[in-house]
């Protein structure tokens, strides 16, 4: 699918820019704030996934952030008025950009883009500007609130609170939203409309979203057994809603070598595609991808995948659409391992941003991340799960793939350095 | 680099259903602001807005989508369908094309399903009855373009691009470079917006809507009048285009997108987001600015935005600001919101393809802070080669696209 014409094309910038390098990661997650946190608990297995206080005192499981101050990071006056979502994304961004130790003067501000996935951006404020508007009328509906409803807020504070005049993006669709935003962030400099990106996303947990989910009974438990979230489980039943933010620095790998950037993994190539879904469910299975999936990985001289983090979330059918994508793309699938983070962090919309992050910390610490709950692999999967706890491997490449609700599939293609 | 050329279209908005139908319109000049009725209107400044009136029947579309669907899903489908069609690519009566499994769909949207959604939680709130099922999960933004995709079959690349206003100039924008790195041959991409409370008390509450239709760059504006609507191309590789013997309408040259960093609601004073997203535009087009033969302006009839444009347009043209015809086509369709830099870039094609300059419809009194030439009330004949269309959203975003005729 990847075609290099922009990267051939000398005059649309000074690097080759056919290889994407991530130089620096910074997260806001269930399991902790920033790189070292985050990696740390992921690989000792621990889950942010705890009991919460419900609507009419039941208690149910989430995976809340806790121990995050976002005054710590932001600077910019522009910014009091900041919804949490915004601010969470912002934070994730300085530390991305404090990840990637640019020495002083930054790339010039009109050559830093942002791009930023959410499913649901500010949702919180979103219904509590409804309920204004509805119980008190339009005469008393919050102006101060309303420019913070908008998709693109998060991007735009962003670009605020750095300073950035770049290429300024927001991208949702569903489950993939922080894949594509990490996708689009590539285009953006194989295209040469950037030098350097900041791509990612994040969203949040209200009790509006508890209650859509609960509603459409995607929530584990809701179809039997005890609430727990165990992606590729065979005795998986269900999702446990999280929430979170995680950048990523993205700029060509000529670049961050020219600089002496410490380079956490290398984006070959990306793919997006669509799959027939019934409309706003997962598919039952992604067949019409399998060919594009292969083509992205030969079209890259990848001949075995060490490494896949899906987006399973312990759902019945989204896990066991990418059980059986993983079998089909792959010649020697039982030489890959399979993971997800979703069991650590719990299902939120641009969640893919994360899972990209860890597979980059994966690469470049040499370790699978955990399926911290995993009790019981599926009988027929063909392809190996990763274990409970961290595991020691040499991992070449890494496949972050996923599927979003409606049918998007989105797969980013990651090497580790030198391979 | 491979040229991106436009082979359909499509079109909804207040003036009406339809392509033709839009350019007779625009040529008319023809103000489609008028009455709200999509909502109870009490206690706003104004009850002014472009709404769609008639929803055509879609009896192509399957009834489970027919059914889940929001306003601005339909307003997208309907849209996509006149595109779609016109290209070739579509037909209700025979099998589809085998081409349409690797077409990609970009689409721009803000509100997506918030017109249902919020009138299913003010029934909540007030404990009324519900009359329909659950429309929460059609209020996700990216509904619209996976039912596209769904209906029609296209199972390309596909991304949901949410910059606000400037939404549908910037899935415009991605859907080229898409096709020009060969990640496609064919992309779907437009935008879709509909009226809702949510947008309509907050631009009220900001105290951005005018009483009266919106009057962009009138010595009397007050302030924008919002829309709704979709427009919708099929963007192609030029080499495709030719190998299907296929109509070209325009030539997508280029586009450009930056941030002010300033402010959420504000634009920058200098006006310096809006004047690099320009020379982005023109470099990315490899224009120079004396080419632009027109520019539809975003143009929203905000005291601020029309005089900082008209600023930005002379710092980026200088005397040739003077010189060229610059018209807002909000004045006929309102603000579209994720809609509006799709709308618009149609108007630009069909002016081209028409040989005339929309018109500033409502433009009656002239300011002298904004002294361009605003083709006044009456649109005017005039060639056209090459355009250009702005598009500037909430956040500071700002979304230039360079279009031209075909020779």
């Amino acid at each position: 699918m990847a075609s290099r014409s922009a990267a051939q094309d000398p005059e649309r910038g000074a690097h080759d820019v056919s290889t994407v390098a991530v130089t620096g990661v910074g997260m806001v997650s269930p399991i902790g704030v920033g790189r070292m946190q985050f990696w740390d608990a992921l690989c000792a297995g621990r889950s942010g996934i705890a009991p919460l206080p419900g609507a009419g005192g039941v208690p149910h499981l989430a995976a809340r952030i806790v121990d995050f101050s976002p005054r710590e990071f932001i600077t910019s006056a522009n910014l009091r008025r900041a919804d949490l979502l915004s601010r969470t994304i912002v934070a994730a961004s300085r530390m991305a950009l404090t990840d990637a130790k640019f020495a002083a003067p930054l790339p010039a501000p009109e050559r830093i883009g942002v791009v930023v996935g959410s499913v649901l951006g500010n949702i919180s404020e979103s219904v509590q500007y409804l309920e204004r508007l509805f119980t008190k009328g339009p005469a008393l509906a919050s102006p101060l609130m309303f420019p913070n409803l908008v998709p693109n807020a998060p991007a735009s504070y962003v670009a605020m609170e750095i300073g950035c005049t770049g290429a300024n993006l927001t991208v949702s669709q569903g489950e993939v939203s922080g894949e594509q935003a990490i996708a689009t962030g590539c285009d953006l400099i194989r295209a040469g409309r950037a030098e350097v990106v900041l791509a990612g996303g994040g969203d949040e947990l209200a009790e509006i979203v508890i209650a859509g989910y609960r509603r459409f009974r995607a929530l584990s438990s809701q179809r039997g057994g005890a609430e727990w979230c165990s992606p590729y489980d065979a005795e998986r039943n269900g999702l446990v809603l999280g929430e979170g933010a995680a950048m990523l620095v993205l700029e060509p790998l000529a670049r961050a070598r020219e600089r002496g950037a410490t380079v956490l993994a290398e984006i070959v190539d990306t793919l997006s595609c669509g799959v027939a879904a019934p409309p706003y469910d997962w598919p039952a299975g992604a067949s019409a991808a399998v060919p594009r999936l292969r083509r992205l990985l030969e079209g890259a001289g990848v001949a075995a995948v060490d490494l896949v983090c899906g987006g399973a979330n312990s759902s019945r059918r989204l896990d066991a659409c990418e059980l059986d994508l993983v079998a089909r793309i792959l010649d020697d699938p039982a030489a890959a391992t399979l993971t997800s983070i979703k069991g650590a962090v719990g299902e939120f919309g641009a969640a893919g941003a994360l899972t990209t992050a860890a597979a980059c910390l994966a690469l470049h610490a040499g370790a699978v991340p955990p399926l911290c709950h995993l009790r019981q692999p599926p009988p027929d999967a063909v392809v190996r799960l990763a274990p409970r706890t961290a595991r020691p491997a040499h991992l070449r490449n890494a496949l972050v793939l996923s599927v979003a609700r409606g049918g998007t599939l989105a797969a980013l293609l990651l090497r580790r350095p030198g391979e | 680099m491979r040229r991106v050329v436009i082979t359909g279209a499509g079109s909804i908005n207040a003036l009406g259903v339809g392509v033709p139908v839009f350019a007779a319109a625009l040529r008319a000049s023809r103000c489609g602001i008028g009455a709200l009725t999509l909502f109870d209107r009490d206690g706003y400044r104004t009850s002014c807005a472009a709404q769609v009136r008639a929803l055509p029947e879609l009896a192509w579309l399957p009834r489970a989508v027919a059914r889940r669907s929001s306003r601005s899903d339909r307003f997208a489908l309907v849209a996509a369908h006149e595109a779609l069609t016109g290209a070739g690519l579509w037909s209700d009566t025979a099998a589809p094309v085998a081409q349409l499994a690797d077409v990609g769909v970009v689409l721009g949207g803000t509100t997506g399903g918030m017109h249902g959604a919020e009138e299913y939680y003010r029934r909540m709130l007030l404990q009324l009855p519900q009359r329909r099922r659950s429309p929460m999960l059609s209020m996700l933004v990216s509904s619209s373009t996976d039912l596209v995709a769904a209906v029609f079959g296209c199972q390309g690349p596909r991304v949901t691009l949410s910059t606000a206003c400037s939404s549908g100039a910037n899935a415009l924008g991605i859907a080229a470079d898409w096709i020009r790195a060969g990640r496609a041959e064919v992309v779907v991409s437009g935008g879709t917006d509909s009226l809702c409370r949510m947008t309509f008390s907050g631009f009220n509450a900001l105290q951005a809507l005018d009483k009266v239709p919106c009057r962009p760059f009138d010595r009397d504006r007050a302030g924008l009048s919002l829309g709704e609507g979709a427009a919708m191309f099929v963007l192609e590789s030029a080499a495709h285009a030719a190998a299907r013997g296929v109509t070209v309408l325009a030539e997508v040259l280029g586009y450009g997108v930056t941030a002010d960093a300033y402010h959420i609601t504000q634009p920058r004073p200098d006006g310096a987001g809006a004047v690099m997203a320009m020379q982005r535009a023109l470099e990315d087009s490899g224009v120079a600015a004396g080419e632009i033969d027109y520019v539809n302006a975003h143009g929203t009839a905000t005291p601020l935005n029309d005089l900082l444009e008209t600023r930005a347009l002379k710092t980026l043209l200088g005397k040739r600001a003077f010189a060229i015809p610059i018209s807002s086509t909000k004045s006929m369709v309102g603000h579209c919101l994720a809609a509006a830099g799709a709308i618009e870039a149609l108007a630009c094609v069909l002016a081209m393809q028409g040989g005339f300059v929309p018109a500033t419809a409502t433009l009656e009194h002239a300011d002298p802070e904004c002294d361009l030439d605003y083709v006044p009330r009456v649109s005017r004949a005039q060639a056209l080669r090459t355009v250009m269309s702005n598009s500037y959203g909430f956040g500071g975003n700002n979304t230039s696209i360079v279009l031209r005729a075909v020779s």
